[in-house]
């Protein structure tokens, strides 16, 4: 049992070393192929400029990315100008790149110049017709009523969509509804002309697609650019101005297409194109291997589950022993607990971004909320339940409060104490996959990544360790209660 | 004689002391329980109605009546677990402290129907439990420990045993091992023998016999069993609806007996 305290000692040296690394620049990444080969980019520059490099990946959409911008989980991202004026800043109206570097002053925040590419919405067309007709520009599409337009149901419906870009450019065809991923199909089929798209999709390059020029300059522009804090080292900032117009739209196509067809992984793709520009010499850098990677993730999933379950049983046993002998408190207690329960898992976790913030922090606390129920319901149960004839002759004999506790009532309720915090650990080892959301790592970054890129391989690589994971908790506390609770008094386990 | 005399505090503690020992000699009761007027209800029935008796002189006190006549009640009257509606409780002469009841109970041996050894505990833990919970030396406890399975004449082997392990009798003589480890002037019985069967019964009475011929002390039998009542009590109580039915000594028990059951 001297297992325990040495292993939340290794716990606390780990937190400890966490926040005492200060070189460390952590970086995070927006949920979709183009934003984790951005982040890779922005990471392996640093990285050759001798910066300790922490990825903070699969943070999710913009609102997480930015609160842990703003919340200092994270040092920088990659962000789209756009989406900064019209999402964070909340603006009506398309911002300059001065316009938004001045409110963006307040928040302590900055963004760079942009890397060159603009991944706004954009209209695409068959490259036959293109020729044909001589379509170059969206302006050119307004002689051709007869073209058959299907759209994605997001842009018949946003501001900077299809009713206001046909009004502006005056066209007049009349569009069907589609959902985006089957547009490309279509198109290839011949069953659209026209449809629309992000002007980075991977896709454009693939079927040989014409990006129509928005000559009128309907669409908001959306260029990337770094976006960090401004206590970013000087020599960090320095080291990604290079990214400054080194990155086309053909290039942000053609890596976006070299992860979605080729299944490169976005450290390469991000490599090469870094080689290639001649920003980076050194071509050797240390990949970490896939195990290696794998036990990363599995350790950090076993702190979060660890660490939750002790501050629970911390807090759950000695308010268990508090309350079991007065059954209207206990009720009540156990009542706000198991509602605790019923709240969805990632509803949790979304509730605390606004609370806490996301990172580790936030995950630990839902984390420990889920692990309270199991363990307070059984300590009260285990204890209120041991026999009130052993008790009162507990009492008889001459046995004090905590003699009584200590030495009768606790070891009967032990095993349902045990079986409590067994439950609450699997629960945890489960529920902790699901941190990753909200950027607390763990195995669950590789199943958010792989569903966020639909790849099953991926997926697999977190939720297979996990699953190993829970049955070797399962081992472990049957390990625990076969060590601590003789044979004839264990529950049952099924 | 329980006083100490505290003799390096100086001469004028020493007679302070002495004079206050002697006025205790003289003025208190040294009976180890009396009972004065107890009366005690559970809701609206009455379980004790002016109750009064005196335990002492190291014997042997059967109480005798059907279940629900107040017996056990007066059982956790004597020890503290409940402190009665009316009436007063004097042990060793003192009123019962309620607020310190718990020193009062260690000098009081208890052993209950159902045993109540505590499973998860051998038979080793079981009977040294109050001898660890008040510090006594180790060689103390592991003395008295061999000491007390001798006495009911259990092995020594079984000492890592569990209470399932082991029969009804045998159970009940760890228990009385354990009621008896603090050698306690009193002990308080309650049914102790009641679920044993004729033979196991019998020899555990010889251990107890045996045991008030060489260190006797006050017992309080609870039991509805005139058998037994009649083989190890010294005096007796017979309850009856809150009340002293009858009482008297052990030559009075054995007559009631043969008159009570000779009619049937």
């Amino acid at each position: 049992m001297r297992l325990i305290p040495t292993l939340v000692f290794l716990f606390l040296l780990q937190a400890i070393a966490i926040a005492q690394e200060k070189n460390t620049i952590r970086v995070g990444a927006k949920h979709f192929n183009e934003g984790y080969i951005l982040s890779e980019i922005i990471a392996l520059l640093l990285e050759d400029g001798g910066f300790v490099v922490e990825r903070k990946f699969n943070l999710g959409g913009t609102a997480v990315s930015f609160q842990a911008l703003l919340n200092n989980a994270i040092d920088i991202y990659p962000e789209y100008t756009g989406t900064i004026a019209s999402e964070i800043l909340q603006q009506e109206q398309e911002l300059s790149l001065e316009e938004i570097r001045v409110k963006l002053n307040t928040y302590n925040l900055e963004i760079s110049e942009p890397y060159g590419f603009n991944n706004t919405y954009a209209m695409l067309i068959d490259s036959a017709l293109s020729q044909k007709y001589g379509i170059r520009n969206i302006s050119d599409l307004e002689k051709y009523p007869d073209l058959r337009l299907g759209l994605s149901y997001e842009f018949l419906k946003r501001k900077d969509g299809w009713e206001n870009l046909a009004q502006f450019y005056k066209l007049s065809q009349n569009p069907v509804a589609l959902e985006h991923g089957l547009a490309y199909q279509a198109i290839v089929e011949h069953k659209i002309d026209v449809t629309d798209a992000y002007s980075t999709d991977g896709e454009i390059v693939r079927y040989r697609l014409v990006l129509l020029d928005d000559d009128r300059n309907f669409f908001p522009e959306y260029h990337a650019v770094s976006f960090y804090k401004s206590t970013l080292p000087t020599e960090a900032i320095t080291l990604l101005s290079k990214l400054a117009s080194s990155i086309s739209e053909g290039e942000m196509q053609r890596m976006n297409g070299l992860a979605l067809y080729k299944k490169l992984n976005h450290r390469d793709i991000a490599l090469r194109f870094l080689v290639e520009k001649g920003l980076i010499q050194n071509k050797d850098q240390a990949i970490p291997t896939d195990t290696r990677a794998i036990l990363e993730k599995a350790w950090v999933h076993v702190q979060l589950t660890l660490l939750a379950l002790l501050a629970a049983i911390l807090v759950a046993i000695p308010l268990g022993v508090l309350i079991y002998n007065r059954p209207y408190i206990s009720k009540g207690v156990l009542y706000v607990a198991g509602v605790l329960q019923t709240i969805p898992s990632i509803a949790l976790l979304a509730l605390m971004i606004p609370l806490v913030g996301i990172g580790m922090i936030p995950a630990l606390i839902a984390l420990f909320l889920y692990a309270l129920l199991p363990i307070l319901r059984n300590t009260v149960v285990g204890l209120a339940t041991v026999d009130p004839m052993l008790k009162k002759v507990a009492t008889a004999i001459g046995l004090g409060y905590w003699d009584r506790l200590r030495l009768v009532e606790f070891p009967l309720a032990l095993p349902m104490v045990l079986t409590g915090i067994r439950t609450a650990a699997v629960i945890n080892v489960g529920t902790a996959t699901l941190a990753a959301f909200i950027g607390a790592g763990g195995l669950g970054e590789f199943i958010v990544t792989g569903l966020a890129l639909n790849n099953v391989s991926l997926i697999l690589k977190g939720a297979i360790p996990a699953a190993l994971l829970a049955i070797l908790t399962e081992l472990f506390f049957e390990g625990v209660e076969w060590l601590s609770v003789s044979r004839h008094l264990r529950q049952k386990t099924y | 004689m329980r006083s100490v005399l505290k003799l390096d505090r100086g001469p004028g503690w020493f007679i302070l002391e002495v004079v206050y020992l002697i006025q205790k000699i003289l003025v208190s009761d040294q009976t180890p329980v009396s009972l004065n007027w107890i009366s005690h209800s559970f809701e609206s029935r009455r379980v004790l109605s002016e109750f009064s008796f005196s335990f002492g002189g190291d014997k042997v006190i059967a109480i005798l009546g059907k279940s629900g006549s107040g017996k056990s009640t007066l059982l956790q009257i004597v020890n503290g677990m409940i402190k009665p509606d009316q009436g007063e409780v004097l042990l060793f002469g003192e009123p019962i402290n309620y607020s310190h009841v718990r020193a009062l109970r260690l000098q009081m041996g208890y052993v209950v129907q159902q045993v109540g050894l505590f499973p998860h505990m051998d038979v080793e833990s079981n009977i040294c439990l109050l001898g660890r919970i008040t510090n006594r030396p180790k060689e103390f406890i592991r003395k008295r420990l061999f000491q007390l399975l001798d006495t009911v004449q259990l092995p020594r082997t079984w000492l890592k045993k569990y209470p399932h392990e082991l029969s009804g009798g045998e159970q009940q003589r760890v228990g009385l091992c354990r009621a008896m480890f603090l050698d306690p002037p009193i002990l308080l019985m309650d049914e102790p023998f009641a679920s044993l069967d004729y033979e196991t019964k019998h020899s555990i009475y010889k251990h107890i016999v045996a045991m008030q011929h060489t260190q006797p002390r006050t017992i309080i039998l609870v039991t509805h069993d005139w058998e037994e009542a009649v083989t190890l009590a010294d005096q007796f109580i017979w309850l009856e609806e809150a009340k002293i039915k009858e009482s008297g000594d052990h030559h009075h028990l054995k007559e009631l007996k043969t008159q009570l059951f000779s009619k049937l």
